[in-house]
């Protein structure tokens, strides 16, 4: 059980930080700021984490990181796993430039300061 | 039937040495490098979005074979992004309207026109006349089918995708991975939605159409250092440019070590979609 990290609303309330919703700053059990992997999506994926191209997020792997957002926003695992928890084949998921599946897949061990990418094909050209 | 161009070694016209004497100055390319973008042969998929600006830089420099694959008539909502076409185009075919706009900037230049979606029935013979493919469909089934054609051809094919604020592109050329390697799979239809579904920003359909022709220009010329290997992403919200790495993948079933795909599929059973539908309402047999 993670023990639930305290901090300070804008009203000045102690709370627990994993209560509250994304758009306070606060997630996954750490403030914002204090995330250390930034984390980049394309237009597609970009409305399954309230709106945002670019956020800050945590996890030693790429596993826990997709786990940790789909916590903040319930559904994006689903835009990068199929239901056996399996990557998706047109979604590719990269490490800085490397694409993980030449790494080690969903265990792929992230550290600070890292960027993941989650990228869909597209196809337009029309 | 592709038509011979002049040959490499044809002098320049006057009227050619100063039409394209801004790149005959510079010494990547010279007079030696403009004849060879004169005997170049280029297949451009589509006429639209992404291969309008494409088959126009083309043009402008001098390419002398230009193929357009195109069989959509223009749409009024084409004209906030497809450069090609105007006002008075609409309901015309758009290799019509293309042809005609590409002669009026450069007479020089041939255009060979294929009014037919691309098939996996005319693929092959289609691409074999050219030396370059350039990618500008706008769906998966055609993607894909492009891709194995390209390589089953042994042609190098200059990638190019949009939808909303992002754009891609890439150069797969036989032997260094293809679009198969990046993309094992397409998405379920109606996953990733289309640009007529999602929308485009007109102008990225410049940018990225216009990064294509300067990889075409590259690997014509042989200069520089192409983006074979690489997926340039851009992001016309922030406008950050960033490049990810793209390899061939060991277990391909195109390019692979053991290739199952050796010859063109079905790729709308592939892709899971629907035929396309003809100006004429008949549906094609389109990618299969």
């Amino acid at each position: 059980m993670k023990e639930a990290l305290l901090v300070t609303t804008k009203r000045g309330d102690a709370t627990d930080c994993a209560r509250l919703p994304p758009s306070n700053g606060c997630s996954l059990g750490r403030r914002d700021d204090s995330m250390p992997v930034t984390v980049n999506v394309t237009s597609v994926i970009q409305q399954a984490v309230n709106g945002q191209r670019e956020f800050k997020a945590d996890g030693g792997t790429i596993r826990e990181l997709i786990d940790n957002i789909d916590r903040d926003y319930p559904g994006f695992a689903g835009r990068i796993t199929d239901d056996k928890g399996e990557m998706l084949r047109f979604v590719n998921v990269y490490l800085n430039d490397e694409d993980v599946r030449y790494l080690g897949g969903k265990d792929t061990a992230i550290k600070d300061g890292d960027t993941v990418s989650f990228l869909p094909a597209l196809a337009g050209g029309m | 039937m592709v038509e011979q161009p002049k040959t490499n070694s044809a002098a320049l016209s006057p009227d050619e040495v100063m039409r394209y004497s801004r790149h005959i100055i510079m010494g990547q390319v010279g007079p030696q490098g403009q004849r060879k973008l004169r005997a170049a042969k280029v297949l451009v998929i589509g006429a639209g979005g992404l291969g309008g600006p494409v088959a126009l830089y083309l043009a402008l420099a001098g390419v002398g074979t230009i193929g357009i694959c195109e069989f959509d008539t223009v749409d009024l909502s084409n004209l906030q992004r497809q450069v090609l076409h105007q006002t008075a185009d609409i309901g015309r075919p758009k290799l019509v309207s293309a042809t005609e706009k590409i002669k009026a900037h450069n007479p020089h230049v041939e255009v060979v026109g294929h009014p037919m979606p691309i098939t996996s029935d005319n693929a092959m013979e289609m691409i074999a006349g050219y030396d370059i493919v350039v990618n500008g469909a706008d769906n998966f089934a055609t993607r894909y089918l492009v891709n194995d054609a390209a390589y089953l051809s042994g042609k190098t094919l200059v990638d190019g995708a949009i939808l909303l604020f992002d754009g891609q592109a890439t150069v797969y050329k036989p032997g260094s991975g293809c679009y198969r390697c990046l993309y094992p799979d397409p998405p379920p239809p109606g996953l990733v939605p289309s640009c007529a579904e999602a929308g485009v920003l007109g102008a990225i359909t410049g940018l990225v159409g216009s990064i294509q022709a300067t990889e075409v220009f590259k690997q014509i010329l042989g200069i520089g250092n192409p983006l074979v290997n690489r997926l340039l992403l851009i992001d016309a919200l922030t406008m950050e440019f960033r490049t990810m790495k793209v390899r061939r993948d060991p277990s391909c079933p195109l390019c692979g070590d053991n290739p199952t795909v050796t010859e063109l599929i079905d790729y709308d059973a592939f892709c899971g979609s629907p035929p396309l539908t003809l100006p004429d309402g008949t549906l094609a047999a389109a990618t299969h």
